[in-house]
């Protein structure tokens, strides 16, 4: 008797305790985080929008983490001293880097994740994407 | 057969693309999720300790499930032994890009991890199909020159893993190398043989291969064994409250075994990555001197909790016996840790070697229909990674808790004695456990 009370009284303070901590809408606490995260970050017709700036195959300007919502469309535009080419792991979006010229790449962050970008020729990592769950 | 089809489901018909090897894009655990995991395992924890203070006889019981003929062991056996020179031949000959390499995938995902999970599943059954151990007994019959020194008791398991580890770990991709892994495990197909030639193949794959070694204690987890040509069933997590470590040097691959994950988890960390580049700035000296730390806390805590636990019980036996009584109980808090971690990995990475599987040796083919197929990367949702994290921690820490209450009940006299000898290893496993969610938790580092 003494155990089966014992056994109730913690499947209780389990739900209860999981009720207590879980956020009320995760997408909320995401797009505050979000916001708070980047100040190189632009929304414009819904899309968000980043810049970043590479030189020596290291990044000068702009977020090392991005961080968006599942469903966001993101643009990312980059600016690097070489020629190159930058691959988004996961989404497998890549992009051709014309030395000194600013290139963008869009896409709808329909997976969520956490995704390097890195430097494709020299696989060298940039940064990463996170793409938190709506 | 039937998981082979249910990925292959997952599978969409797209071309290939670029995928680098070892990609997981699993997110940190939430901060509401870690306090959660942390709070049911202190609760769950005491309600185990104070449920279960008194003794209750503990027996193993099994039943026969169905005979393995040997036709079906000599061609399962002859399956694994083709795919294992496969590999290798995969390694010296095929692309030395890792990131289509077969043998890359095969060694490190196929073979160690999932190796590691058929083991929790199938027992010892994943142990006794080693390739290496077919070849052995096809070529040396299980004759010894001279008996195992048994004093030696599982530390060439012990070294062998960790420079498995270490390999894993290394920098500059060399565990990833194609031609560098077969030349590896070449080396240590070799040295195998040598050893069950030497040795005998028994004593050889129960003391000194490191993958035998590895996945006969994780099998102690699983609801199944192979006995007398038989496939059996039992209670799952029985085992390991029934049999017990034979030597110090197993109790430590334990312990390695799962302070090797936490160091994995650890150096991706902010907090870690910072902290390796305190140590030094050569990249290889941080790995292993990072993971020798870790190792050694891990191993003072666990030693330390059981001395207290001797001194408490005024127990005449010795640590090292204690230790090795206990090893056992932490067997399934280092596997939860160790799916915790690598799910990620190991959803993405399956289905590339499932893709690697049509083609192996980079010449065109598509044995399996599967060559054309690309990686999903959403085969798992985040939402569902962090629940599987969450559950398989606080379920093992459980299980764990709930096999050294089993463990002290037949070590132990009294239920005095028992309920004791609990509340250190409680220490000791909250202890363990609240490290892997930390870890889980913690933002990741960048490169």
């Amino acid at each position: 008797m003494k155990k089966t009370i014992l056994i109730i009284l913690a499947i209780i303070i389990l739900i209860a305790l999981f009720f207590w901590l879980k956020p009320q809408a995760v997408s909320k606490e995401a797009e505050e985080s979000t916001e708070n995260n980047s100040v190189e970050q632009t929304i414009d017709s819904g899309v968000k929008k980043f810049g970043i700036e590479i030189q020596n195959k290291k990044l000068v300007f702009g977020p090392e983490t991005i961080t968006v919502t599942e469903g966001d469309t993101v643009q990312l535009t980059v600016l690097s001293d070489v020629d190159e080419e930058l691959h988004i792991h996961g989404y497998d979006t890549s992009m051709e880097l014309i030395k000194g010229q600013p290139q963008s790449v869009t896409f709808v962050a329909d997976v969520a994740g956490r995704f390097e970008f890195e430097l494709e020729k020299s696989h060298t990592s940039v940064g990463v994407i996170e793409v938190l769950p709506r | 057969m039937k998981l082979f089809a249910l990925l292959l489901l997952f599978l969409s018909p797209l071309t290939a693309s670029a995928h680098a090897f070892g990609q997981s894009y699993a997110l940190p655990l939430p901060a509401w999720m870690y306090m959660y995991g942390g709070a049911a395992v202190v609760l769950l924890s005491f309600l185990i300790a104070a449920v279960f203070v008194k003794s209750s006889n503990v027996k193993e019981r099994t039943r026969r499930m169905c005979s393995v003929g040997s036709l079906t062991r000599t061609v399962s056996r002859v399956a694994v032994v083709t795919l294992w020179i496969v590999a290798l031949l995969a390694g010296v000959y095929g692309s030395s890009a890792a990131s289509i390499n077969f043998l890359v995938s095969f060694f490190w995902i196929a073979l160690l991890l999932g190796g590691v999970y058929l083991s929790a599943i199938f027992g010892n059954g994943v142990a006794l199909l080693s390739p290496l151990r077919t070849i052995a007994l096809f070529i040396a019959h299980d004759r010894a020159l001279v008996s195992y020194p048994k004093k030696l008791g599982h530390t060439p398991a012990l070294i062998a893993y960790a420079l498995v580890i270490l390999l894993e770990f290394s920098p500059h991709s060399m565990g990833i190398d194609p031609s560098f892994l077969a030349g590896a495990l070449i080396g240590y197909t070799v040295y195998t043989l040598l050893g069950a030639f030497l040795f005998g193949v028994r004593d050889w794959f129960y003391y000194a291969d490191c993958f035998s070694v590895l996945f006969r204690v994780i099998g102690k987890v699983a609801p199944f064994d192979f006995a007398h040509g038989a496939l059996r069933l039992r209670m799952p997590f029985s085992a390991l409250a029934t049999e017990y470590a034979t030597s110090f040097s197993e109790t430590l691959l334990i312990i390695f075994l799962l302070a090797s994950t936490m160091f994995d988890g650890l150096r991706e960390t902010v907090t870690g990555s910072s902290f390796l580049l305190k140590l030094s700035d050569h990249a290889f000296v941080q790995i292993f001197v990072g993971l020798v730390l870790l190792f050694a806390a891990c191993t003072l805590v666990y030693v330390g909790i059981i001395f207290m636990m001797k001194r408490m019980l005024h127990e005449s036996r010795s640590i090292v016996s204690l230790a090795s009584l206990y090893a056992y109980s932490l067997v399934p808090i280092a596997l939860a840790y160790n799916i915790a971690h690598y799910i990620g990995l190991f959803s993405i990475e399956l289905q590339s070697f499932i893709i690697r599987l049509s083609d192996p040796l980079n010449l065109g083919w598509n044995l399996f229909g599967t060559s054309g197929m690309s990686v999903r990367p959403d085969v798992i949702t985040a939402q569902g990674t962090w629940q599987i994290q969450l559950a398989v921690i606080v379920v093992g820490h459980v299980i764990g808790v709930y096999v050294a209450h089993r463990i002290a009940v037949v070590a132990h006299t009294s239920s005095r004695k028992v309920w004791v000898s609990q509340l250190p290893m409680l220490v000791v496993m909250i202890l363990y456990t609240m490290l892997g969610l930390w870890i889980l938790a913690e933002p990741l580092a960048v490169g």
